[in-house]
């Protein structure tokens, strides 16, 4: 089998007083073992709930996987049972979330909360358990791991919080790690030291990550293929460097002119203009169209393909369409 | 730990000290005095009548008799009933037990109906579970405790039989040890039950808002993304978080407990310190009053230690020292 997981049409939507809300709205992409994908987009595009969905963590009600399948190692996980997921989440499948203040457990040590999965999934036992979460937290740099273990949370910085919830999640060797924002709610310089961390343990263990990112430093630093995602939908999906080099989707282009660099001299960063359209109402045809340059009259009438360019890029948009795109 | 509640302990003096005197004055402040009934007497003569108040201190300035009634309390005599002609630190002794049984009895019952309830009620809220739940809380927070022993006395003890219309125990029977036990237990069924549901509906709905704020908290997304069981991550990760609020209601309900329970133990006619403490107040019995006032403004400190301490056993956030 060629991708750890395959993702083909999922639609995930919400069903609220208000209406229906398309968060994700035919999402599709491969990963391979080892790969590291980077999904990037504004907030609201969809990413989160995309990663979400794939450990059918998806708060119900409102919301629900109405369509797609998510294959990992060939299994589709929306036809899972509740049961055969719980061993796959923490197990096979591991999550990293954007708030490491408050996604532990604030009345748990650390070490129970890590011994916690390593007990459930490697079937240890408690002292057995409590050795494998000190060399966890030795692994992800955290010092004086044996008192840190019978530690709080609230003892801990953010930074070592994050530290040890990539401990937790690695804890039992997943095939597949998604990190939500992993570093977004950190201050630069612990951002830097989680992204070393994560590619250092990365190379280690051989783990495919799933990198959910509005920040495309993070993305060039660590993913090896990228897709970039706009109100429920993928838009474009090229390797790391293509896309940095040669962006080619009107919003990947301004996602790109948006981020400052260092060698750049440019006095003020451009900025894509409008926002992310309302999902309620979003826009007839392509949905960027309104907050696009290069806006078509076909953009209005109809949502473009995602096609095909070479062996990994895929475009969605009607600029690109005549360029010999195949389906 | 220990060095906390010695600090906490010292602290109460100061304020029983103030408590006693604003009870005092109130009871000083309340028209009628404890020989008005002997006015009515007509062998009563004033002679007498000043012999009494002389005897009772009642003739000195009120500070006065403050300075008195803190002079003996400190040695340990809390003073005369005047009606019931004992000892009120015998009389407060006696009512202990009855009172802490059927208190800690009915908390007991209502957390065991209100904890479950209310967590369920926020796993599946806007269930008809919920609903159900919802409209039973309602039901307990505004049914009056005497309407519904009445009801409960009509249909178990004189309908059905089942339970002794009131009192604590069979008169005479002398039982002892186990069938003393259930003898005691048979009595105090209705009671318990009635002061049970009526304190579990307050205490469902605030395990259930409680429980509905965690649930939604990252850390059970993280305790779900784990692979714990559903019952895992609701019982222990959920659970334990939401009853840290619940634990500084719990703290105000138990002096409420000691004494809210006045009109269940005149309806039963159990011995207890609420009936005490009524039927000092409808005959002006000045020491009594003032005991058990003290007793209870006693209990509402401990109760609030009591949520102190048990608030840093469950959220080792709170450091107490």
């Amino acid at each position: 089998m060629k991708y750890l997981l395959e993702v083909k049409n999922l639609q995930t939507h919400f069903f609220t007083e208000d209406g229906i809300v398309p968060a994700v709205d035919g999402v599709d992409f491969e990963l391979e073992p080892g790969q590291t994908l980077g999904i990037v987009g504004e907030s609201g595009c969809g990413k989160s709930v995309t990663s979400v969905s794939i450990l059918r963590l998806v708060p119900n009600p409102p919301g629900r996987i109405v369509g797609g399948e998510i294959l990992f190692e060939g299994k589709d996980l929306v036809k899972a049972t509740e049961s055969e997921m719980q061993s796959i989440r923490g197990n096979d499948i591991a999550m990293i979330f954007q708030e490491p203040m408050t996604s532990l457990n604030p009345v748990f040590t650390i070490g129970k909360q890590i011994s916690e999965a390593i007990m459930l999934h490697q079937k240890l036992d408690k002292k057995a358990a409590k050795e494998r979460c000190v060399q966890m937290l030795k692994l992800v740099g955290i010092p004086r791991a044996e008192q840190a273990v019978d530690e709080y949370p609230h003892q801990f910085s953010g930074g070592m919080r994050q530290r040890a919830m990539i401990a937790m999640a690695l804890s039992c060797n997943p095939k597949l790690l998604i990190a939500d924002e992993p570093t977004t709610a950190l201050d630069v310089t612990i951002q830097a030291q989680i992204i070393e961390l994560m590619k250092d343990l990365k190379e280690k263990l051989n783990t495919a990550i799933m990198l959910i990112t509005h920040d495309l430093g993070v993305v060039a630093e660590m993913a090896d293929h990228v897709i970039v995602m706009y109100a429920g939908r993928v838009v474009e999906e090229a390797d790391v460097i293509d896309l940095f080099k040669d962006p080619k989707h009107p919003y990947t282009i301004g996602l790109m002119k948006s981020k400052p660099s260092l060698d750049g001299n440019a006095k003020r960063l451009d900025v894509i203009p409008g926002a992310v359209p309302n999902p309620l109402a979003m826009p007839k045809g392509c949905a960027f169209h309104p907050r696009c340059s290069h806006a078509m009259d076909i953009c209005k009438e109809k949502m473009p393909e995602l096609n095909k360019f070479g062996d990994n890029r895929k475009i969605r948009c009607w600029l690109h369409e005549k360029e010999g795109g195949e389906k | 730990m220990g060095r906390f509640i010695t600090r906490r302990l010292l602290q109460q003096i100061p304020i029983l000290i103030g408590v006693s005197i604003l009870v005092f004055s109130i009871i000083q402040l309340a028209p009628g005095d404890p020989l008005a009934s002997y006015t009515q007497d007509p062998n009563m003569t004033k002679e007498t009548l000043e012999a009494l108040k002389e005897a009772h201190g009642l003739n000195k300035s009120p500070v006065l008799q403050y300075i008195d009634y803190v002079k003996n309390a400190l040695q340990g005599n809390f003073g005369f009933s005047f009606q019931l002609k004992q000892p009120v630190e015998k009389l407060i002794a006696e009512r202990l037990w009855p009172t802490f049984y059927i208190a800690f009895g009915s908390l007991i019952i209502s957390i065991i109906i209100a904890i479950p309830i209310g967590v369920i009620s926020a796993t599946k809220q806007y269930s008809v579970f919920d609903y159900a739940g919802t409209v039973f809380a309602l039901a307990g927070i505004s049914i009056p405790a005497f309407f519904l022993a009445l009801l409960l006395k009509k249909w178990l003890a004189i309908d059905l039989r089942l339970f002794p219309l009131s009192g604590i125990e069979t008169p005479g029977a002398m039982y002892t040890g186990f069938a003393r036990m259930m003898d005691y237990l048979r009595h105090t069924f209705i009671p318990l039950i009635v002061l049970g549901l009526t304190g579990a509906g307050g205490l469902m709905r605030y395990t259930r808002s409680s429980m509905l704020e965690v649930v939604r908290q990252d850390y059970i997304r993280t305790a779900r993304a784990k692979g714990l069981k559903e019952r895992v991550v609701i019982y222990k990760h959920a659970l334990r978080n939401a009853l840290i609020p619940v634990i500084t209601l719990l703290g105000f309900t138990l002096p409420t407990l000691f004494s809210g329970a006045v009109i269940t133990e005149i309806m039963f006619a159990l011995p207890g310190m609420g009936k005490l403490q009524h039927q000092a107040v409808m005959q002006r019995d000045y020491p009594v009053l003032m005991g058990t006032n003290l007793f209870l403004a006693i209990f509402t400190l401990l109760g609030n230690l009591l949520a102190d301490i048990s608030y840093a056993l469950v959220d080792p956030r709170i450091r107490l020292d």
